[in-house]
């Protein structure tokens, strides 16, 4: 396990590598002297050269390079230019509405998915199925944004059942956080509910035609228990590995849900960072996704390793 | 005499293998029964956007605030705005933004990431597995839309910036899912045959190996289009996208969000277009990928 571990972090160096230089080139994208850009042609010339030098831009591109990512690896991402507020420290402050959204919306999803995706490959063809599967596919295609705003005319302006918005922190009131958390999580899930439903059904029907689901009803097993015990645990495997690849797609649409109901999150962050042009932030956030995303991937990879014997640790997936 | 019998005898001896694939691939397709319905709301939703001038009943600009916050009549089939502008040919011109941008960007997607994908995974070697491939991982590691949000925080609110942020969250995709099938195709024996006929390497790619992958290619093109226009309206749900008072579906749910209590329908409808246009286009590439691709059939 340790040597897998090593290995696979080992990899993640160069790809970090490459979205750090990313991160870095986004400032050098901004058509025109960026400073004079962040600050608008208003601003005068001693505060623009002044920015100039907060940014590093008047040093050679390696060297502002070299510092940045230095400075990165020790958990300093610079400054936000509004309020002069480490990077970090906004991203830490930010993070954990993020990471419970996050975490919700997961098993939302999959608390929607599985029985779906189970119940509509066993009766496939039916008129479960066609309904299931329909339904999946406008799953995948409703625009989570505008699910969640007819989720909040609905819930909340209308039948008064849960808050549009005011996020309250999990540690000051469990109760209220939950029920400002559930349309949130509705909202993003639905998609993620629906990509998953499409992989188990996928999955769950190409192993039930395996010569081992054969056997199993062979022995005169009850269906349920060759569903449940034997298709379904091998079925949720390449969910696995999906569910790994989605989380890219849920942090992306996390940002617009964390706008719709005013969730102060690492979503609203980068969108509040974009209008104010904090490029200090905007950079931050972008590495710190990738490092999130990267991480999640290996934890999957960990696990899949481990639900799947198939897989020996050492040597990766074979 | 001869050449002129000869010329018929070809045909017949060449249209019904060509008559019969094209039979069978409508058959691929009319087996997925919903792909038809999408392709025709898909074909719809294009023909509004092109003839919009001469189907939408209003100026989408007008403002008239006499009628500002009118629910649905029939003057105005989805009702007016708060500046009193009738939503039905705002959604109309707002197709045209939509559809523009789903395509363009994966246009330019499929420039880029076509002949890389075709190059890289023809030659293989140290510059496709060190180099494309880990420049991929990176941009696939960041997030799409944070990725779309950052080049539109550098490059400015707009149409075409958004149009060029998306394509570079794309671009990624399609050169892994490119070179992938490449991959499978470079040890088959036409490739190895053309080869050893003494074709260029530039030939086998684009006049052998391209058609063969076109079908996947079309394929994801398809859905790729699907989730343009969904982070379109995203973005310009935020107010990265289309500016206003240009129409967009994005921006009219952003605008519709400050009056849900008074007047639903500015969400209602916006939202629907999205939502019907993202769904039929989904079928559509479904109905494609049956037809095209059946390896990758779900069931």
């Amino acid at each position: 396990m340790l040597v897998f571990l090593v290995r696979r972090v080992a990899l993640m160096v160069p790809i970090l590598l490459l979205v750090s230089i990313i991160a870095f080139s986004l400032i050098h994208l901004i058509p025109g002297d960026p400073a004079l850009v962040i600050l608008g042609p208003e601003a005068p010339r001693e505060t623009v050269e002044a920015l100039r030098i907060q940014l590093g831009l008047d040093r050679p591109l390696p060297v502002q390079y070299a510092s940045w990512l230095g400075a990165a690896v020790q958990g300093d991402l610079g400054r936000s230019l509004v309020d002069r507020q480490p990077v970090a420290k906004l991203i830490r402050q930010r993070l954990p509405a993020t990471a419970e959204l996050a975490v919700l919306t997961f098993l939302l999803s999959i608390l929607i998915a599985v029985p779906i995706g189970i119940y509509t490959s066993v009766r496939r063809g039916g008129l479960a199925d066609w309904i299931g599967s329909v339904a999946a596919l406008a799953g995948q295609s409703i625009p989570h944004f505008w699910l969640g705003i007819m989720l909040i005319m609905l819930f909340s302006l209308q039948w008064k059942l849960l808050p549009a918005s005011g996020y309250v922190p999990l540690w000051v009131n469990a109760k209220a956080n939950l029920l400002s958390m559930i349309l949130p999580a509705f909202a993003t899930g639905a998609r993620e509910a629906a990509v998953t439903t499409r992989y188990l059904r996928a999955s769950l029907l190409e192993v039930l035609k395996q010569d081992y689901v054969r056997t199993a009803r062979a022995k005169g097993l009850a269906e349920r228990v060759v569903v449940m015990r034997h298709a379904v645990r091998n079925a949720l495997i390449p969910v696995i590995t999906s569910s790994g690849l989605q989380i890219a797609a849920l942090l992306g649409g996390l940002v617009i849900t964390e706008t719709i109901f005013t969730i102060p999150g690492f979503g609203r962050l980068i969108v509040d960072a974009i209008f104010q042009r904090d490029i200090p932030v905007v950079q931050g956030a972008v590495l710190f996704a990738a490092l999130m995303v990267m991480c999640v991937n290996l934890m999957v990879d960990v696990v899949y390793s481990t639900v799947d014997p198939r897989i020996k640790l050492s040597g990766g997936r074979g | 005499m001869a050449q002129v019998q000869l010329a018929p005898e070809r045909m017949r001896l060449n249209d019904p293998p060509e008559s019969g694939r094209l039979k069978g691939l409508w058959r691929r397709f009319r087996r997925n029964k919903l792909a038809l319905p999408g392709a025709v709301i898909v074909l719809l939703v294009v023909l509004a956007a092109l003839f919009a001038p001469w189907i939408a009943p209003y100026d989408p600009l007008k403002q008239d605030y006499a009628m500002a916050l009118k629910p649905a009549s029939a003057a105005h089939w989805f009702g007016t705005d708060d500046l009193g502008r009738d939503i039905l040919s705002r959604l109309i011109y707002g197709a045209r933004n939509s559809l523009s941008t789903g395509v363009v960007s994966v246009g330019l997607a499929l420039l880029i990431g076509l002949p890389i994908g075709l190059v890289s995974g023809y030659y293989r070697g140290l510059w496709d597995e060190v180099v494309i491939m880990r420049i991929t991982d990176a941009f696939q590691a960041i997030p799409f839309l944070i990725l779309a949000l950052a080049m539109a925080a550098v490059l400015g609110p707009g149409l075409g910036k958004a149009m060029i942020a998306l394509s570079i969250g794309f671009t990624p995709a399609f050169i892994r899912m490119v070179r992938a099938q490449v991959l499978s195709q470079r040890e088959l024996d036409y490739v190895q045959a053309a080869k050893a006929l003494g074709a260029s390497d530039l030939r086998i790619m684009f006049r052998h190996v391209l058609p063969n992958i076109a079908g996947p290619v079309i394929v994801q093109a398809s859905l790729a289009t699907a989730s343009a226009i969904i982070a379109e309206a995203g973005l310009s749900y935020l107010g990265l996208g289309i500016q206003p008072p240009a129409p967009a579906w994005g921006s009219a749910l952003r605008f519709a969000q400050g009056y849900l209590t008074i007047a639903p329908w500015m969400a209602y409808f916006p939202g629907a277009a999205i939502f019907v246009t993202v769904l039929s286009i989904n079928l559509l590439g479904d109905g494609l990928r049956d037809m095209l691709d059946p390896r990758m059939k779900n069931d």
